[in-house]
């Protein structure tokens, strides 16, 4: 294909859109307004596990401390997450972002809590079927920040049913 | 967007790296893995949130988002108050991207496959006038509702209770067309092909390919559909075609439809093998995984209900009645009765029950309930199927795509 001055103009439109994006990315950005606004409130949780439930991040933080399961789940870690993706802070972070949320949500991580064998099972499944690429020498890096911050939840219950979660408690019967 | 013909790519479809590497300077800072990026990919989609194709925008505010790429979104058990649920309370699943603007005016349906005498194509108008339309109330519920609520914690999206919808959808019977198509003996099973495109961007890799087998395939309440609720389908939910089959995993009820295969064999299409939407063939022990050999396909979604008022949460004074109503419904089988239980089923009382608008609809329920101390109470209520089947109080057997979790639903109330 021969360069003509149309995709020239088109590549270097691309390229500001990319740079605007990158630096709008990095800015602490008190005006933007996260996905997670009007989503993900707490009720989603209703029959969760009391460990997983998160608050919102507030819109007007770059970074956010929040609560996120302990390897284990035991220990409630104080864990700062990351205002695009509501993801955990981690060195690893970066490769995360460039191969899996590349594709698919984050919101398919947070909700999720699998030990180490599981994890690697949804990578091979996602090889197989969804056209994920080998993951090469990072994959135990992906592996060790999934298991250490979306692993399974620890909780003492004995797999049949756990207690609702509590409910916003409100007066009036009419909705 | 035709990425593949862009500057930035190549012809096999992979970013130039004379790009990447200008990018890379521009950016101070390395793409991680862009060399890894699938081909076609351009970091944009175009129903991104916030976008004119974001489906949040006509929703209600307080359905809840599980996932937004691909979007799937639940609705409160509170917001299926309506006895038909209208589009802006109706639950999300989608298994990749929104097409863009689907084109109704020069939209087809072609049948193809093994057991067709010959392939046929129809416009949509065809459909619509060359047919007898019908119009029926029918449960779509997704095959993971209620996965939220196993443990050990399962992969995919967490639903609670509100991957369920029974609106009013109209269009022609499935069995109509063939017949006017023509079969062999030698049918099995449909699938069909939908134009939504995969979360790669790659336009050649199938989303979601899901079917039944021809009994269900040729029911009465079987339909090609082009309305819901009396106006077009909304885009999320299939404009301008979709297959609705009531009753069984609403996977199989394929949106943006462009081509029915009449399969000699059970359908091998995307998310009909593997262990997508089947079951273990034996009950397994909480947290055992077998061999893909080891499960079937899930046909029936099993007897459910839901409380849809009052809301969760409500504190109401001690001695004053309270009425309760709901749905229940039961995949194939119809719904015989439901109870409702103040005191964690150790006493159950029946509810009112109302019979269903049509077979596969949803059937609405109604019972009043009194506090009779201050304090903490759970509701619960429970459905029968009329083979006698109920909803468990507790987690049903598990299985490790957590499917078809019809444990009865509870909510919490105070008397004050």
């Amino acid at each position: 294909m021969k360069p003509t001055p149309k995709p020239r103009l088109w590549l270097a439109t691309s390229l500001c859109i990319w740079v605007l994006c990158a630096w709008v990315a990095q800015q602490p950005a008190p005006a933007r307004k996260p996905v997670a606004a009007r989503a993900t409130n707490p009720k989603s949780a209703v029959a969760g596990p009391p460990v997983r439930r998160k608050p919102l991040a507030p819109a007007h933080k770059p970074v956010t401390v929040t609560e996120a399961a302990a390897p284990g789940g035991l220990a409630l870690a104080t864990v700062a997450t990351d205002p695009e993706t509501g993801l955990a802070l981690d060195k690893n972070l970066l490769l995360v972002k460039g191969q899996c949320t590349a594709c698919h949500s984050s919101k398919l991580i947070l909700q999720s809590h699998f030990d180490r064998e599981k994890w690697t099972e949804r990578i091979r499944w996602m090889q197989k079927t969804q056209k994920l690429w080998d993951l090469g020498e990072t994959e135990p890096a992906i592996l060790t920040y999934l298991t250490t911050y979306y692993g399974p939840v620890a909780t003492p219950f004995d797999g049949r049913r756990l207690p609702l979660a509590a409910p916003g408690w409100y007066r009036n019967a009419e909705r | 967007m035709e990425n593949q013909s862009s500057p930035l790519f190549n012809r096999r479809g992979f970013l130039k790296a004379g790009s990447l590497t200008t990018l890379t300077a521009l950016l101070g800072t390395n793409i991680v893995f862009a060399d890894r990026l699938p081909p076609h990919y351009l970091p944009l989609a175009f129903d991104y949130p916030g976008s004119p194709t974001d489906p949040m925008a006509a929703k209600n505010k307080n359905l809840v988002i599980l996932n937004d790429k691909p979007w799937n979104v639940e609705t409160p058990a509170y917001l299926l108050d309506d006895a038909v649920t209208p589009a802006d309370k109706m639950f999300i699943r989608n298994n990749g991207l929104i097409p863009e603007q689907p084109d109704a005016a020069n939209w087809t349906l072609t049948v193809n496959g093994e057991s067709v005498k010959a392939p046929k194509t129809y416009t949509l108008n065809d459909l619509k006038t060359k047919f007898t339309p019908y119009t029926y109330q029918l449960v779509l519920e997704c095959g993971g509702n209620g996965r939220a609520g196993f443990f050990p914690k399962t992969s995919g999206n967490q639903w609670t209770e509100g991957g369920v919808s029974c609106a009013e959808w109209t269009g022609i019977r499935l069995k109509d067309l063939l017949a006017d198509v023509g079969l062999t003996d030698s049918v099995v099973y449909i699938g069909y092909y939908g134009k939504d495109l995969h979360l790669s961007q790659d336009p050649n890799q199938p989303v979601i390919s899901r079917g039944v087998p021809m009994a269900k395939a040729l029911e009465d309440e079987t339909l090609l559909a082009w309305a819901m609720n009396g106006q077009d389908i909304p885009l999320v939910h299939g404009y301008p075609l979709r297959l609705v089959i009531g009753g069984w995993p609403a996977s199989v009820s394929g949106k943006w439809l462009h081509t029915i295969a009449v399969r000699n064999k059970v359908h091998d299409g995307a998310k009909m093998t593997g262990k997508s939407y089947r079951l273990p063939i034996h009950p397994v022990v909480p947290g055992v995984d077998p061999p893909a050999s080891e499960f079937k396909i899930i046909e029936s979604m099993p007897v459910k209900s839901v409380i849809t008022s009052p809301r969760t949460g409500l504190e109401l004074e001690t001695g004053k009645p309270l009425a309760l109503r709901g749905h229940a419904w039961a995949g194939d089988r119809s719904v015989k009765a439901v109870s409702v239980s103040i005191d964690f089923g150790a006493t159950w009382q029946p509810a009112d029950l109302a019979p269903a608008k049509n077979r596969l609809a949803w059937q609405h329920w109604t019972a009043n309930v009194t506090l009779p101390t201050q304090g903490y109470y759970e509701i619960w209520a429970r459905a029968t199927d009329d083979a006698g089947v109920s909803q468990p109080m507790v987690m049903p057997q598990w299985n490790p795509e957590g499917y078809c979790n019809n444990a009865c639903h509870r909510i919490a109330v105070k008397g004050v």
